[in-house]
């Protein structure tokens, strides 16, 4: 059974229209909802929390239409993108804070707390307040406090955004073991598309106030259903060309580039459209290929595991992404190819069109 | 430091006068900041003298005063006072002074009273304010007009209102021989009433701000996690507002110790002395008595044991923040 679902719901602010929104997110589920800033993420979890109602549709939880009921009766924790923490109380007090409100008894919230602290490794800074502890550590007692209580799912906005890069790659992998090992529902909300793909089972990707695409990150990578979402997903981003397919629907072409548009269904003959290729998917040139672009390097950005490639194609800034160093300075200079089963192409306006 | 020159020096070694120069440029910025130092002297100098002659003027002069017999009767300038040193019998009088002592009851079991009643109302007033309700604003600037209006013309209307014949006799459905500002127990309960009735807006107001001052999220959280509004505001709400609390009641406690407007206003410190706090007490002592010396003494006295309690409340509320 779904733990959320969300049904046609809409939700008007003066500036912004929120939906329609549809969405579920299955029972044990890590459930990634990804968008640039601004695009209603948390108003998407405010509405599951009931601390925003919609103007229309309706949000069931567990099943069950939640129009009547109240915030806490949702039994759905947060962690707040600030955290949110009291910061008169301890570690302690912080996490137990959903209990000694519900009233559960000292020695059931000292088992539980226990419990809590083991997984998160938070023992040793249970006494502490919050402004003695590290952007980590704090980190932790705030999902202590989402965890402690049984919640039906825990919505996590932006949870590890205030952390520095090495902090926030140890939290992600740890907020997944977490969510396995407890067979928790998490929606985990963020900006940074790289943190959403490596945990979620599956993504949403919102855009504009709407859900753009829902699926496993794979597919949402490799197929991304519009131009939005090509262009909101992969790091860096998709390398993007605005041309014309051909009159006969055989090629799509854009200046001196000009490719196959083998397999494609309903290919839009004789209109505007646009091609995409990720910077992986541009390799050098071998020595018999056919269809090869010239480039001209403009700048080359070794990252260790991989090398970034700032050229110009066709009078266009293009960015290839290869894996480990450059042999020369000339390596991947002169030719390139595109990988042709990886081309992403959109009709004008900007929906994908279907391989078969 | 002294490598640093050391090496300067074995840097040039032809050219002590260069490696000289060298050494000073790199002290100069130390240099600017003493320098920057005395200059800083300087530019508040003229402040400080300002002050000097403002607060510490007044105040060792009562000090002076406060040790001789001088009145202005005696047609002695001032500083000549000296002439009638009398070595702190002011200060031995005031100590046994039963006149003086039972103000000093009286403003305080006043400050007892109308301080905790302003700070309930003007605690439960901002909690109200806490949520939206429609007409918010409105009342808000309506709750906060008593505090801004002259507290004689306070007296005032309060005067009018505690009148035998006056609306709260009418209102209470009581006799125009009802008394109360010549009634020596009412008396005292109608200043407070109007006290409370002018100050408790700043409660208010200092409340509503501190609590406001809690972040909505904390807010949030606290009812996600399953606190009610009242739990929220008891475990999460007052907690932080120690320090605001305890500036408030700090703030209104020294004001309520100097009132006097209102007092002398609707019962000029009657029926009898039952009315007379501290304030109206040294104001007969001035006017009526003429006993300036006794005043100032009395005065520092009072100014040296409240600044201690003060300082004692804030600290507390500084120690309690964050
Ligand atoms: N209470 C509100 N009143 C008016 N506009 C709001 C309100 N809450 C959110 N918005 C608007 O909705 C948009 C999306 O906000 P939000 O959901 O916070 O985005 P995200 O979390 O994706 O950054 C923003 O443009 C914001 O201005
Ligand atoms: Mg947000």
């Amino acid at each position: 059974m779904n733990a959320i679902s969300i049904q046609g719901a809409i939700k008007k602010y003066p500036k912004f229209t929120l939906g329609p929104i549809d969405l579920s997110v299955e029972r044990g589920e890590l459930f990634g909802i990804l968008g640039p800033p601004s695009a209603g993420k948390t108003s998407i979890l405010k509405l599951i929390l009931g601390l925003v109602k919609p103007d229309r549709g309706k949000v069931l939880i567990g099943g069950a239409n939640s129009d009547e009921m109240e915030v806490a009766e949702r039994q759905i924790s947060m962690v707040f993108q600030n955290l949110a923490l009291f910061p008169h109380m301890s570690g302690r007090e912080n996490i137990a804070f959903p209990l000694t409100e519900r009233g559960v008894s000292s020695k059931e919230i000292a088992a539980r707390l226990d419990a809590v602290s083991d997984v998160l490794h938070v023992g040793h800074i249970l006494h502490k307040n919050p402004a003695q502890m590290s952007g980590g550590e704090r980190q932790r007692i705030a999902l202590g406090r989402a965890l402690i209580a049984d919640s039906r799912a825990i919505l996590l906005d932006e949870p590890i955004a205030a952390l520095d890069a090495r902090l926030r790659e140890e939290m992600r992998v740890e907020l997944k073991r977490l969510q396995r090992t407890n067979n928790q529902t998490f929606v985990y909300v963020s900006h940074d598309e790289e943190e959403v793909m490596a945990i979620a089972d599956r993504v949403a990707v919102v855009i504009d106030g709407r859900v753009a695409q829902v699926g496993a990150p794979d597919d949402v990578y490799n197929k991304p259903n519009s131009l939005s979402v090509a262009q909101v997903i992969g790091s860096p981003p998709m390398n993007l060309f605005q041309g014309r397919f051909s009159a006969d629907g055989r090629h799509f072409e854009c200046g001196d580039i000009v490719v196959a548009v083998a397999g494609i269904r309903d290919v839009p003959a004789g209109e505007q459209g646009t091609l995409g290729i990720r910077p992986e998917d541009i390799h050098r040139a071998g020595d018999h290929a056919t269809r090869r672009f010239r480039i001209s390097v403009n700048s080359i950005e070794p990252l260790g595991g991989y090398t970034i490639v700032n050229a110009t194609l066709g009078g266009q800034l293009i960015k290839i992404r290869v894996s480990g160093q450059l042999d020369g300075p000339d390596d991947h200079g002169g030719s390139v190819v595109f990988d042709e089963r990886r081309l992403h192409l959109f009709d004008s306006e900007g929906d994908r069109l279907g391989m078969e | 430091m002294t490598d640093a020159t050391a090496e300067t020096i074995t840097d040039t070694p032809a050219e002590p006068a260069s490696a000289k120069a060298n050494r000073r440029s790199r002290g100069y910025w130390a240099g600017v900041a003493h320098d920057s130092r005395k200059l800083g002297f300087w530019f508040v100098a003229p402040a400080v003298l300002l002050l000097l002659f403002i607060v510490v003027f007044p105040l060792a002069m009562q000090l002076y005063l406060s040790l001789t017999w001088w009145t202005p009767l005696d047609g002695v300038r001032w500083y000549r006072a000296y002439e009638s040193f009398n070595s702190g019998d002011n200060y031995a009088r005031l100590l046994t002074d039963g006149a003086l002592w039972a103000a000093l009851g009286r403003t305080v079991l006043l400050m007892a009273i109308a301080v905790p009643a302003q700070f309930l109302l003007g605690l439960g007033l901002a909690y109200l304010f806490m949520e939206q309700f429609v007409g918010r604003k409105f009342f808000y600037s309506i709750l906060l007009t008593p505090m801004m209006i002259v507290p004689a013309v306070v007296g005032l209307i309060f005067f009018l209102l505690f009148q035998g014949t006056g609306p709260v006799n009418d209102t209470l459905r009581l006799p125009t021989s009802f008394a109360w500002l010549t009634d020596v127990h009412r008396a005292m309960l109608a200043v407070i009433i109007a006290d409370t009735w002018q100050w408790t807006p700043l409660m208010f107001l200092i409340l509503l701000a501190g609590m406001l001052g809690v972040p909505a999220d904390q807010l949030t959280a606290g009812r996600l996690l399953g606190a009610s509004n009242w739990q929220n505001f008891c475990k999460i709400v007052l907690p932080r507002m120690k320090s605001v609390i305890a500036i408030a009641l700090v703030l209104r406690s020294v004001e309520c110790f100097k009132i006097f407007d209102v007092i002398f206003v609707m019962t000029k410190g009657g029926p009898g002395v039952e009315t007379e706090t501290i304030s109206l007490f040294l104001y007969k002592k001035t006017f009526a008595d003429l006993d300036w010396s006794y005043v100032a003494a009395i005065g520092l006295t009072i100014l040296f044991s409240l600044s201690l309690i003060a300082a004692r409340g804030l600290s507390y509320a500084a120690k309690r923040k964050g």
